[in-house]
């Protein structure tokens, strides 16, 4: 019962990291981002206005990667539940999933020390800029080995356990997938590939809320449908 | 979207209560969850239809001064190629249902064959355009060909994985109520590989 | 088995005609340009796709949702392109 209710909040933090990240985001003015074609001077001029505003911003962003920790425990508590014992998709989604968490801090944190002094020269503004936003929207492995664990995982669900619906593994593929082509930032400035592109930035910003979104909800019925049985302690019992 | 659902729903309503499960028709194929995939990915390709369309609205002469580049045989010979590799996977998924296992394998190798086919195609024309000094950084209509295209021969490559699959599959003496809805999934998911190359060559070699 | 397969091989020519006849006329033999070729093109593409999507996919006796959607998309997706079009 106390592992039930530990793995609520956990998968409450799911929505709480989205609802403070996306905040967080929207205040220190990366979302909606920045055109990669900003002149130095541009870039600098954007840091320098509402900069405490931006700062909160940016702390809002730090603190809200904490949440990915419990969630990414709760699926793999689930995960856990259908292989059986801590099988290899249940530590890859571990693995993965704490790693993500990185994928956001790093970001943020150069984000920060661009916030930090905004007044310095514009060119090492707009450099420091390059080197944030950059692994910022690109950096999709941690998530795509998440989603594909995920994935997997659900496709794998045998007899009585069964916490995910089927079809939400094949959606994780679909936003796995959908990470791939981000690679294509790193070449071009302008057009839907861009770092502010349709495909490379809302697309992905869109499934990737909508993958934690998703997960957060599922994870949530299964506790209130399941009770002792998805708490997961006896879960050789279940199977 | 509920407009186009009502009227199929009374028809939907009757079938259960006629009896002969097993007949091709009135269901859906694979399991369920594939659809989830492919209209969802069918949903994001919209979206790169959508900037071709904007894009040559932009700047018509440009585009078709980007078409003038392209290969327009190149394309109706990959379009051919993967109308004929869905057919042939359609035929193996009846011949996959009646139990008829070794014409089935055949015919996935087929489509199999072409997939390899559409990817050598696809290589040539992507080298003689480099060749003619055409590159993705100069010309936005070369951006989203090449980076269009290049997700659309990703999700080719992942149906490569995904025929070979079915190919194994069909190996076996008899197919489980699961492993028929396995290649029922596969074909499902090539059928759509099929479909968006039919837009993207419209859009690309064709449009405007 | 039962149903005959001379219908998927009907739908191929279908779609392979209309491959070749597309390419013709819009190699300057047809519609010219503008805004009827646009229409043109969209009309032949998508109803293509709603070929594949019934016969090869099977899709006309899937369930009303799936179908249903890919009806949607089918008149949606090339309205959508064409309100592009002209709005941009």
């Amino acid at each position: 019962m106390t592992s039930t209710r530990i793995q609520r909040w956990c998968a409450w933090s799911g929505i709480a990291f989205l609802v403070i990240f996306f905040t967080g985001a929207m205040m220190a003015q990366v979302l909606p981002p920045p055109s990669p074609t900003q002149t130095p001077a541009e870039v600098a001029a954007q840091w320098s206005s509402h900069a405490d505003l931006k700062r909160a911003g940016l702390c809002l962003m730090m603190i809200s990667a904490g949440f990915l920790f419990p969630f990414t425990a709760a699926i793999s508590a689930q995960l856990r539940r259908i292989e059986g014992h801590t099988g290899p998709l249940t530590m890859l989604q571990l693995i993965a999933g704490g790693v993500g968490v990185f994928a956001i801090l790093m970001p943020t944190m150069l984000f920060m020390g661009i916030a930090f002094r905004p007044e310095r020269a514009p060119e090492v503004t707009s450099g420091l800029m390059d080197a944030a936003f950059v692994p910022f929207v690109i950096n999709f492995p941690p998530v795509f080995a998440q989603c594909v664990a995920f994935g997997l995982a659900v496709l794998l669900q045998r007899g009585a356990v069964r916490p995910f619906p089927r079809w939400s593994a094949w959606f994780s593929f679909w936003v796995a997938f959908l990470f791939l082509p981000g690679v294509l930032l790193l070449f071009f400035r302008t057009s839907a590939w861009a770092w502010d592109g349709l495909l490379s930035f809302w697309l992905v910003a869109a499934i990737f809320g909508g993958w934690i979104l998703l997960v957060s909800i599922l994870l949530l019925r299964t506790l209130r449908q399941g009770d002792d049985a998805a708490a997961g302690a006896p879960a050789e019992a279940v199977a | 979207m509920s407009a186009v659902e009502r009227p199929v729903e009374p028809a939907a309503a009757v079938r259960p209560a006629e009896p002969e499960p097993a007949a091709d028709a009135r269901r859906t194929p694979g399991e369920g969850g594939i659809w989830v995939f492919i209209l969802a990915d069918m949903t994001v390709f919209a979206l790169m239809f959508g900037a071709l369309v904007l894009l040559q609205a932009d700047d018509p002469a440009r585009y078709e001064l980007g078409q003038d580049h392209l290969h327009v045989g190149v394309g109706v010979a990959n379009t051919i190629v993967l109308l004929g590799s869905s057919l042939a996977v359609a035929l193996a998924v009846r011949h996959a249902r009646a139990g008829a296992l070794v014409p089935a394998r055949r015919l996935f190798s087929v489509a199999f064959g072409c997939a390899l086919l559409f990817w050598a195609l696809k290589l040539y024309e992507y080298t003689s355009l480099g060749g003619d000094g055409v590159s993705a950084r100069e010309n936005e209509f070369f951006l989203y060909y090449f980076s269009f295209t290049g997700v659309h021969l990703l999700h080719v490559t992942l149906g490569l994985a995904g025929l070979a699959g079915v190919v194994r599959l069909t190996r076996r003496p008899a197919l489980s109520d699961h492993e028929r809805s396995l290649v029922e999934t596969g074909a499902s998911y090539w059928h759509m590989v099929d479909l968006l190359w039919i837009v993207l060559f419209a859009l690309l070699y064709l449009y405007g | 088995m039962r149903r005959p397969n001379s219908a998927l091989y009907a739908v191929l020519a279908v779609l392979v005609v209309a491959t070749i006849a597309s390419w013709w006329l819009g190699d300057d033999h047809g519609l010219g340009t503008g805004d009827v070729a646009i229409v043109a093109v969209l009309a032949v593409t998508f109803a293509k796709v709603w070929l594949v999507g019934m016969h090869f996919m099977e899709l006309r006796h899937a369930r009303p949702v799936v179908k249903g959607l890919f009806n949607a998309y089918v008149v949606a997706v090339p309205t959508a392109l064409f309100a592009l079009h002209l709005a941009a």
